[in-house]
């Protein structure tokens, strides 16, 4: 299992086998606002980064919060 | 408890849960009353989410509950009217808090609000940075003079922020997004906060402060580098020792018993407190000393029936994890700080803990250790504490071998370094060390240690040589010694039994040996007759103990003893 998925399951209380590229806030009811709030902070320690609001706002799914970092030149997701 | 906020509260709860669990064991039930509710709570706090009996902590910030008038205020207020407009909001807040009290059966925590920040406020700007905390102290005030005869306490969320920083302690994304202004450096700050607070209201607060002298209050070792390697002046690394002193003194005038534990000669100590430049502490300040070689579990033990104090209201600081650990685990209420590695963390170690926030100070504290050094001289009590189960829970091991090239190095500095633990005190160079682990008629071994906390390398060295005078004597211990950090434990009996037995292997029949006196090493003046040596004939015109063919030196049951030879 990749990292970031890994790190949504944490962050979400969800089993990672239930996750995909796919998940988002409209198919998975844990990944609430307080969620939200959680995983950016997982993310940016996990990561060793720092999100704009605009950046967070971008991550609607897994797949896309993939994107975001890749775009942030950063590898091992 | 229940935890009601002005903005998003949410990150601080982590924070607040672990401190809590660290002080109770348990990880307790936190709520988050729902944003911004804060005067709703006041009326009703059980529809809030407060639960009888439990805790309610309110923190709040003026721009989240007056941000219109506080943004009016700060675009213009020549004429002061919506200042009294805000002290006007405030007082009716304040005043719908104190009525919780009436409502709520629990404790309640209130803070004060913060510098206002975010909307663009400049807080690089120093006259507006100014002008928002006048605002901020102003308001403060308003709160106090509603809550003060009440029961409500009171959590300081402005001085919290300034020690942060108000840019450090705001983090402008959060805000924007979440409605949470913390940085989450600052959410954790608040979380200690709040439990530094419930924990002052239910731990006995502490009244002594107990300290160890060689590496905690000067840098080195006062029997083994003597007074003048001693350091707490103005270079490193004395400097932190001194500061540390500070910090400790400060205490002393808050009302805290400064009180001394040290395995060091007590006239020794008092005579370094008066010599050793750069020192800060002095023995007015000291309303309690045990110094000697006993164990300080036992002398802490009689420091609290001295003052007539509970060892909850205890704290030891030392630097040795065998002290530490021999506290913690003999007098478990006693909290213990150890001194850190990086040095330039002991200055904050003791305001770092936290214990000494939020303590009431009365006149009759400040006096207190004038009184219990007028007092002081009474006898001291036997303590009940067992060092017998402490030292069976040590795990010590003892490892004596014959030393070798790499041994010769540290075994020369022992055998030069070495005043208290040593029976004769021969001084011997490296290249004379050698000649005698080549001699076939001499043994030199040396012991190192080692226990549950840690590894202490070697600590001892015994030489012996064979005997030519007496045809009854087989050996001659010409060198015991041992580093006065393992002393307590039985480390001397396990030394001097690997020797002898590594001796009779080559050799076998009677050890003789003697104590030769010296100002300071009277601590090993009885340590053969100890071990089962009986006096013998005089040699050189001086007395000799023997210990006879055939008997073996006792070693304590709780000393695991790893030698040549032995299975």
């Amino acid at each position: 299992m990749d990292r970031l998925t890994k790190l949504f399951a944490d962050g979400l209380g969800v089993p990672a086998e239930q996750l995909t590229d796919e998940t988002s806030p409209d198919n998975t009811s844990e990944w609430d606002s307080l969620a939200a709030i959680t995983l950016t902070g997982l993310i940016e320690e996990e990561f060793d980064v720092r999100l704009s609001a605009r950046e967070i706002m971008k991550m609607q799914t897994i797949g896309l919060a993939r994107q975001v970092l890749r775009a942030k030149g950063i590898d091992g997701l | 408890m229940l935890l009601a906020a002005s903005f998003t509260a949410n990150p601080i709860v982590p924070s607040l849960g672990a401190a809590i669990a660290a002080d109770e064991g348990d990880a307790p039930v936190i709520s988050v009353a729902d944003y911004n509710q804060i005067f709703q709570l006041c009326l009703d706090p059980a529809a809030a989410g407060a639960v009888p009996g439990g805790d309610i902590v309110v923190v709040w910030r003026i721009e989240d509950v007056f941000e219109r008038d506080l943004l009016a205020w700060a675009e213009d207020d020549a004429d002061g009217e919506v200042t009294g407009r805000l002290i006007d909001g405030v007082r009716s807040f304040a005043e719908a808090l104190a009525g919780l009290a009436d409502r709520h059966d629990g404790s309640i925590v209130v803070s004060d609000a913060p510098t206002p920040i975010g909307f663009g406020l400049d807080h690089r700007d120093p006259s507006e940075l100014d002008r928002l905390d006048r605002l901020r102290r102003m308001l403060a005030n308003v709160v106090d003079d509603v809550l003060v005869d009440t029961t409500i306490d009171r959590l300081r969320l402005g001085a919290l922020q300034q020690a942060r920083g108000t840019l450090a302690a705001f983090d402008r994304r959060n805000w924007v997004m979440h409605r949470n202004p913390c940085s989450n450096d600052f959410a954790h700050d608040i979380g200690t906060a709040i439990a530094d607070l419930l924990r002052a209201r239910t731990s006995v607060p502490p009244k002594v402060l107990v300290l160890d002298c060689d590496d905690t209050i000067w840098a080195g070792t006062l029997v083994d580098d003597g007074i003048g390697a001693l350091q707490c002046g103005d270079a490193f690394p004395g400097f932190a020792f001194r500061s540390f002193q500070y910090a400790a003194r400060r205490l002393r005038h808050r009302g805290v018993l400064l009180a001394l534990a040290s395995k060091n000669d007590d006239e020794a100590v008092r005579v370094a407190f008066g010599q050793v430049d750069g020192m800060v502490l002095s023995d007015d300040d000291i309303a309690g000393r045990r110094v000697s070689w006993e164990p300080k579990p036992h002398g802490i033990a009689a420091l609290a029936t001295e003052f007539n104090l509970g060892l909850d209201s205890f704290v030891f600081v030392d630097d040795s994890d065998f002290e530490v650990g021999s506290a913690r685990t003999q007098l478990p209420m006693v909290r213990t700080l150890q001194v850190p590695d990086d040095v330039e963390e002991l200055p904050d170690l003791l305001a770092e803990s936290g214990w000494f926030r939020l303590m009431n100070v009365t006149d009759d504290d400040r006096e207190r250790t004038a009184r219990m050094i007028a007092e002081s001289g009474r006898a001291a009590a036997a303590t009940e504490m067992s060092q017998a189960d402490f030292l069976a829970a040590l795990g010590l091991t003892v490892r004596v071998v014959e030393v070798g090239e790499a041994q010769l190095g540290r075994v020369t500095q022992l055998i030069n370094k070495t005043n208290q633990f040593n029976l004769t005190t021969v001084r011997r160079g490296e290249a004379e060390v050698a000649a005698l682990v080549a001699d076939p008629d001499v043994v030199v071994c040396a012991a190192s240690v080692d226990d549950r906390y840690g590894e202490y390398g070697i600590v001892g060295v015994v030489i012996a040589r064979t005997a030519a005078d007496d045809p009854a004597v087989a050996w001659d211990l010409d060198t015991v010694l041992m580093s006065c950090r393992v002393l307590g434990r039985g480390v001397e009996s396990a030394m001097l039994r690997a020797a002898v037995d590594l001796a009779r292997r080559r050799r076998s029949g009677a050890v003789r040996g003697r104590y030769v006196a010296t100002d300071r090493n009277a601590m090993v003046a009885d340590l053969l007759e100890r071990h089962r040596f009986v006096p013998g004939d005089e040699r050189d015109g001086e007395p000799s103990v023997v210990l006879p063919g055939g008997v073996d030196v006792p070693v304590p049951d709780h000393v695991t003893l790893v030698a040549p030879g032995r299975d």
